[in-house]
């Protein structure tokens, strides 16, 4: 049994992207509340003040690496910078489209990143990380 | 050079040469003595002389004929000499013989300080002469080893060059080949799609419509970035410069972008260009981007203004295009440069992040550069230089 989180956060650049990824979680019921943000610059306002009830401290968040004006990287070291503020962390998976072995060697030194995903994310993927993280 | 200069005293009466030695004795010099012309030429061998003192009256060979010699001889060619002469019985004409290298005389019976004075005079000279070569020698030295370095230095960079080439020809090779064969899977689906819209469009209902409009949107996108690429892969191929007034030039585009412009009720300033040889086409698409950017970031509630200008440098034209849109944050000034690289999602301002990376190929196409002044909400210079050619 996993437990249902209160909130998940996307944060990507594209649309399409979004929509899929909110209907796969949609269909694994894993979350009460899905959250978007498609700029850092958005990501970091919601986790400062949330649009949604019940978003205000999500459990977990996939990251897009390459988006317009900040990058996922400076979410990362934004969300480090803020990280006394809040009271518990989420769970920061990448998820990219990036092949790139190098961004993935880069993710594995940051301790706030508990995965690096390829895009797009599946039921499989879901349910794994739920087990992992989220088992009662 | 540390060593005492050497002097060459030739006398066939030794009791001269105790007498030259002991006037130049308070020089610091080394005297080697011979009292014959066969030991002067053999002392020239194992010496380098910095002055001879040479007795004219001797057995065997004079003087002068040990002059004449020693002149021939490349070792002492230059070696001055001083003639010690008994003036009543010496022809001092003979000495118009020897104008070719520094002389004196001297006729016995001499004033010490006059013979003192003399070799001073030439030993100085000749240190003088040592001084100057050493440093000519060491100079050519300096230039030769430097020329070395530098053909080296050259060498590795043209080497380097090769490879730069090489690698760029390749990636650009790659570029279109990759963007070329994605094409074709890319028009299947979007074949395929418009189809399946045609066919099934109107029983679809909710979520199935949005998907089909994701695909549909998706593609078209996959489809601007892909021409995006192989346009950028193909910038300045197999083109040449062309003699080009640059004035014409963006007036022409003025008028291409008429449309665009009135509606953003936009005011464009165009400053004396230069006429020179540029690649025309990329030239227009590099103003063309530059000025629809301006256009496109502008300030809502203001009106763009736009400056085109152009000022001599050394070996460049350097162009600015000035605007007063809204501006660019410095910690983004290279990243708006980078192919696929954006500031805003495409909701906020439409665009493929191909238009500055193309812009950024044209001038180094023109072996010139490319960068951006900003200020964040007052509005952005781009500055292009183009190598005169």
């Amino acid at each position: 049994m996993t437990k249902k989180l209160d909130c998940i956060l996307l944060i990507d650049d594209d649309e399409p992207t979004n929509f899929l990824h909110r209907i796969i979680l949609e269909d694994h019921a894993v979350s009460k509340n899905i959250e978007i943000a498609e700029t850092v610059k958005e990501a970091l306002q919601l986790l400062d003040c949330p649009k949604i009830e019940g978003c205000e401290n999500p459990d977990l968040v996939f990251l897009d690496l390459n988006m317009p004006g900040m990058s996922g990287w400076d979410f990362l070291k934004k969300f480090h910078e803020s990280k006394k503020s809040r009271e518990h962390d989420p769970l920061v998976y990448i998820l990219t489209t990036s092949a790139n072995p190098d961004d993935k060697k880069r993710a594995s030194g940051i301790k706030e990143v508990a995965g690096f995903l390829n895009k797009p994310l599946t039921g499989e993927i879901v349910e794994e990380i739920m087990h992992r993280h989220f088992s009662v | 050079m540390n060593t005492k200069p050497k002097i060459l005293i030739v006398d066939d009466k030794v009791e001269n040469l105790v007498a030259l030695r002991t006037v130049l004795k308070n020089l610091d010099l080394e005297l080697v003595e011979a009292t014959n012309g066969n030991d002067a030429l053999k002392a020239t061998l194992r010496h380098d002389f910095a002055l001879a003192l040479l007795d004219i009256q001797m057995p065997e060979m004079d003087g002068y004929e040990l002059a004449s010699i020693l002149r021939e001889e490349e070792k002492t060619a230059r070696l001055p000499f001083i003639f010690i002469s008994a003036v009543y019985t010496d022809n001092l004409n003979v000495f118009k013989g020897y104008e070719s290298g520094a002389f004196s005389f001297i006729t016995k019976p001499f004033q010490p300080e006059i013979l003192i004075n003399k070799v001073k005079f030439f030993i100085e000279k000749h240190q003088q002469e040592i001084a100057l070569y050493d440093l000519n020698k060491d100079l050519e030295q300096r230039v030769q080893t430097r020329t070395r370095e530098l053909e080296d230095a050259n060498r590795e960079l043209e080497n380097i060059l090769d490879v730069v080439k090489r690698k760029n020809e390749e990636l650009e090779q790659f570029a279109y080949i990759a963007s070329h064969d994605l094409q074709e899977p890319l028009r299947t689906t979007s074949s395929y799609v418009a189809l399946l819209s045609k066919e099934i469009g109107d029983t679809l209902e909710g979520r199935s419509l949005l998907y089909l409009d994701h695909i549909s949107k998706s593609t078209d996108r996959m489809r601007t970035l892909i021409t995006g690429l192989l346009e950028y892969s193909r910038i300045g191929k197999e083109k040449h410069r062309e003699m080009t007034d640059c004035n014409q030039l963006v007036a022409d585009l003025l008028v291409d972008l008429d449309t665009v412009i009135k509606e953003n009720k936009a005011r464009i300033t165009v400053r004396p260009l230069p006429a020179f040889s540029v690649y025309p086409t990329e030239l227009k698409q590099l103003f063309q981007n530059l000025i629809t950017n301006a256009l496109k970031f502008r300030k809502k509630e203001t009106a763009p203004e736009i400056e085109i200008a152009a000022t001599e440098e050394n070996r460049h034209w350097k162009f600015s295009v000035k605007d007063n849109g809204i501006g660019i944050e410095p910690e983004f000034y290279e990243k708006i440069f980078i192919i696929f690289q954006r500031l805003h999602t495409r909701k906020e301002f439409e665009g493929n992040g191909i238009g500055l990376a193309h812009c950024k190929k044209i001038a180094e196409l023109h072996e010139g550069h490319l960068w951006v002044e900003s200020n964040p909400g007052a509005g952005s210079t781009f500055y292009i230089t183009i190598r005169k050619k």
